[in-house]
């Protein structure tokens, strides 16, 4: 009996051992995973939380005092600038070590080694256009500079002083939901966040798409359904300004006709990883005569992806040179946007294109050599070994070309014939030093400093917005832009003949600027940068529409308050459907509707052209809209395999609005010809369908049907630590930008007065724990489009104990 | 009941002493040594490890996650379980530790056994 007992229950023991610490059979080793000593318990963060501490640590100059707010910013009081850097690392790594771990990982192509085999092909894409090739560029040129390497190395110092005091129970709750640990931080890994950044701000390209569209309609077609001139362009610098010629007038190669214009394939490719075109940004600055305090208002709201943790981290570095408060990377030193005691700053997306694409012939499949300037070339090949977990490590074999690494191959993803492959050009590769940009912006004291520091960075593309407290504001469009033929890069070039390479790029002094101008203010919102008149062909991925509110309210207002300015952040204007909306109600056949059509027809007709939460014509307006696109260019964009996309929104806008028989409205696929009151009205009836149902769902009304969600980075993998429902107005094109999981992800009004007054929130919160109450504690406040107004400490208020925890740290 | 009861309580300090410095599987080696080192029959040496550990890791999970407000149980319990109940994630957690506890206490005390003339 002994025996049998013995061996029966040694048999459990194991099995339990085996199920209860291994991720074969259950998807967590729920043992450890819930374990009360090292599991997830041990990141539940009491409310009643003491941050006050007392530290000892390696590697800092001299004493450092961080005092924490209620909100838990931290507001660091330092001696040494790379003291102040160091602790900000530290905190950066306390606070959302796994998400800068994560994200630097996803940047590397390294999410194999945390996922497994699911990853590859998204770290094989992210190898194959070259982001640690472009990392290790960045890293060299930032570590050139004394200055920013000295301030990286503090930085990462902070990061590992961290991540060696972490005990492993204490790991964030992500390490022990994905099973792995973290390494030591470097500079390197800081250079990938920018390149991360890069490419989610300037990366998205459609050169594919554009090629496809180019073969299928011809030119003519092409010109009118993919232009890029929108009649109700409202550029960041004004329609009229005089612009400089440039220094030569540049021509396509002679053979472009025929071997760029026309050429006779398709390209069988599709990216499946391009960026949210939609990652942008408003940002505007008045002067002080139309404001009521007589001085300068700056407001910035960067629209990106939102998740938990945020991409943001709110912190105060005070040191005996400068004094800023704002946003930061997690994963960068300084300040990314916000203020000092002179002046401040924000950033919106340029949307630029700076990325191409050339066709490549190979000699063979080894990838060897290519054919460029009628002789053989020799490719550099870089081997990339992508770690993966619980497999094999899967080498990866990229050729460099003279343009760049070979993205697309006969190996990647698509098999091309005849040896033809795809590679990049893209500013994003060139060596620059962008960090330097934000060490300078955060001491600048005036508009000098301010155009100083811009002109260190190169990627992405931004639109930099300055205001002082001497009275100046200032936009510039700043990066390094391609310098190109008319319609260069629009389509994918020939790799075989050097005339078809960038030609250099646009000098600096020419980039799209307004200091000061007499409109007494300057704003951007993702727009073309200039009208037509701008000496330079400049393609992009154009915003049209939030401008448009934004420079109508900006021209009407006087004695502008940060009041105003909060209200015009939460605009919900529909400009887009104040123009659109007659088009629908003019040409819709109201005999043919049956109760629900009228009644939605009618809801579109009574609606105040707002994006309100509660309101519901605009979900029929979207709706009908978007079957009328679907309607007007379906029959003649459908090809049938390659890549295609439609138009963007406001071709069919403004073409109506032209021409109500635009050529493109008849259904070339059936024998009638269709105008345009059929099409609106069919349009009305295939979008009821969909209406209907979200009716019966009660999901008519505009937040509801939007559902505004912050994901946890790790999406639907974690969707119990993301905040969905949430009841935002707002939406594309209007000026409080917020989507289905898209929009502001920092709100900031600085007015530039003494004291400065200065409010902003982002939706999330300074943890990344979601075990802690400040994980996700601003979110409810900015769906209410509230704001905090920001503390800016100085040594008074640390006299009068205005903080609420405190952490000291001494050199060990 | 004495006894049952000193099994009892040494079979949860045992566990969270343990704990201390060894990882999760410390539940069976603290029900192993009670069931070696405590004479019981099978049925108590279970029991007594079950209940011991399962009411030191519910009562300390518990007050941890009463202190968070459940934050993060709220969130692990939808996550893994699909239930938003923080006390069934505290119960599972408790279930875990008891049974390896008490499993391992039956192979202790009937590995005492072999040697029992």
């Amino acid at each position: 009996m002994k025996y049998l007992v013995f061996s029966i229950t040694l048999i459990i023991n194991a099995a339990l051992f085996y199920v209860l610490g291994t991720r074969e059979i259950l998807p967590l080793p729920l043992g450890s995973f819930l374990n009360m000593q090292e599991g997830i318990w041990q990141n539940a963060e009491p409310v009643a939380e003491d941050f006050n501490e007392n530290l000892k640590i390696k590697g800092i100059k001299g004493a450092v005092n961080v005092y924490l707010d209620d909100r838990l910013v931290p507001h660091i009081f330092a001696e040494h600038e790379t003291d102040a850097y160091f602790v900000q690392g530290y905190l950066h790594a306390k606070n959302r070590l796994w998400q800068m771990e994560f994200q630097t990982h996803a940047a590397a192509g390294r999410i194999s080694e945390i996922v497994g085999e699911k990853a590859i092909t998204f770290d094989r894409n992210q190898r194959r256009i070259g982001m640690v090739y472009a990392a290790e560029n960045a890293l060299a040129a930032m570590e050139t500079d004394p200055e920013t390497k000295s301030s990286l190395d503090a930085y990462t110092a902070g990061i590992n002083a961290y991540i060696n005091s972490l005990q492993k129970s204490k790991l964030p709750v992500e390490y022990k939901l994905l099973g792995y640990e973290p390494e030591q931080w470097s500079n390197f890994k800081s250079a990938l966040f920018t390149k991360q950044m890069t490419n989610t701000l300037a990366g998205y390209d459609r050169d594919f798409e554009m090629t496809n569209a180019l073969k299928l309609l011809g030119e003519e077609n092409f010109q009118i359904l993919y232009g890029q001139l929108p009649d109700s362009l409202y550029p960041v610098i004004p329609n009229g300004t005089v612009y400089n010629k440039p220094l030569a007038e540049l021509l396509p190669p002679e053979t472009a006709d025929s071997l760029y214009f026309k050429r006779k394939d398709s390209v069988a490719i599709s990216e499946d990883f391009k960026p949210n075109p939609e990652n942008g940004s408003n940002n505007w600055a008045v002067s002080g005569a139309r404001t009521q305090s007589g001085k300068p208002i700056l407001a910035n709201d960067p629209h990106l992806g939102l998740t938990l943790p945020s991409i943001w981290y709110e912190i105060q570095i005070h040191t005996p040179n400068y004094n800023a408060y704002g946003v930061s990377f997690p994963g960068l030193p300084g300040v990314v946007i916000g203020f000092n005691d002179s002046i401040s700053f924000g950033f919106t997306n340029a949307g630029r294109d700076v990325k191409d694409y050339y066709e490549i012939q190979f000699k063979d499949q080894q990838k060897q050599q290519y054919f460029f300037n009628n002789q053989w070339i020799n490719t550099q090949r870089r081997i990339e070994k992508i770690k993966i977990k619980d497999a094999q490590t899967f080498m990866d074999t990229v050729a460099y070309t003279v343009f760049g690494p070979v993205t697309y191959d006969q190996s990647f993803k698509n098999a091309l014939a005849d040896n033809k492959a795809y590679a990049l050009k893209w500013v994003a590769h060139d060596s620059s030093n962008i960090l330097k940009m934000w060490l300078l912006l955060n001491r600048a004291r005036n508009l000098n400093d301010y155009v100083e520091a811009i002109t260190y960075f190169n990627a992405p593309g931004q639109n930099m917005i300055f205001a002082s407290k001497a009275g100046d504001i200032a936009i510039q469009q700043q990066a390094t832009f391609p310098l190109r033929w008319k319609d260069q890069g629009l389509f994918v070039m020939p790799g075989f003949d050097s005339s078809y390479m960038w030609k250099g790029y646009i000098p600096m002094e020419d980039n799209p600027r307004s200091f000061n101008p007499v409109e007494g203010y300057v704003s951007s919102a993702n727009q073309r940068p200039a009208d037509s008149t701008y000496p330079y062909f400049i393609p992009g991925s154009y915003e049209v529409y939030r401008a448009i509110t934004i420079n109508r309210k900006l021209a009407s207002m006087y004695g502008i308050t940060v009041d105003d300015m909060k209200s015009l952040q939460n605009d919900n204007y529909n400009v887009f459907a104040e123009m659109a909306r007659p088009i629908l109600l003019n040409y819709v056949n109201r005999a043919e509707l049956d109760n629900d059509q009228k009644r939605f027809v009618s809801l579109i007709e009574n609606w105040n052209l707002k994006n309100d939460p509660d309101e519901m014509a605009v979900v029929c307006f979207e709706n009908w809209w978007d079957s009328l696109q679907t309607t007007v260019f379906k029959d003649e964009l459908d090809n049938g395999q390659n890549s295609l996309m439609l138009p963007e929104k406001f071709v069919l806008l403004e073409a109506l609005r032209r021409d109500t028989a635009f050529k493109f409205i008849d259904n070339i696929k059936t024998p009638e010809r269709e105008d345009l009151n059929t099409q609106v009205t069919q349009a009305l009836k295939k979008a009821s369908i969909q209406l209907r149902g979200l009716q019966s769902e009660d999901k008519l009304k505009w937040s509801k049907f939007k559902n505004t969600t912050v994901y946890h980075l790790l999406k639907n993998n974690a969707t119990s630590f993301a905040r969905s429902g949430l009841m935002n107005g707002g939406g594309k094109g209007i000026v409080n930008a917020t989507q289905h999981d898209h929009g502001p992800s920092w709100r900031m009004i600085v007015e530039m007065t003494t004291p400065t007054l200065a409010y902003g929130i982002y939706p999330g919160g300074q943890s990344g724990n979601p075990g802690s109450k400040f994980y996700d504690n601003f979110i409810d406040d900015w769906t209410k489009g509230q704001y905090y107004k920001l503390f800016i400490m100085d040594p008074v208020d640390v006299k009068a104990g205005k903080f609420k925890w405190k952490m000291s740290i001494n050199p060990a | 009941m004495i006894k049952l009861s000193a099994a009892t309580i040494i079979s949860g300090l045992l566990y969270f002493a343990l704990g201390l410095f060894l990882p999760w599987w410390s539940s069976f080696i603290a029900g192993l040594l009670v069931g070696l080192l405590m004479y019981q029959n099978y049925l108590a040496s279970f029991l007594t490890a079950f209940i011991g550990v399962c009411l030191v890791v519910c009562g300390y999970i518990f007050a941890v996650s009463s202190l968070n407000d459940h934050i993060l149980a709220k969130r692990i319990a939808l996550l893994i379980l699909k239930q938003d109940s923080p006390e069934l994630l505290i119960a599972v957690s408790g279930l875990i530790s008891a049974v390896t506890a008490g499993t391992a206490a039956i192979t202790g005390r009937s590995f005492m056994l072999f040697f029992k003339k």
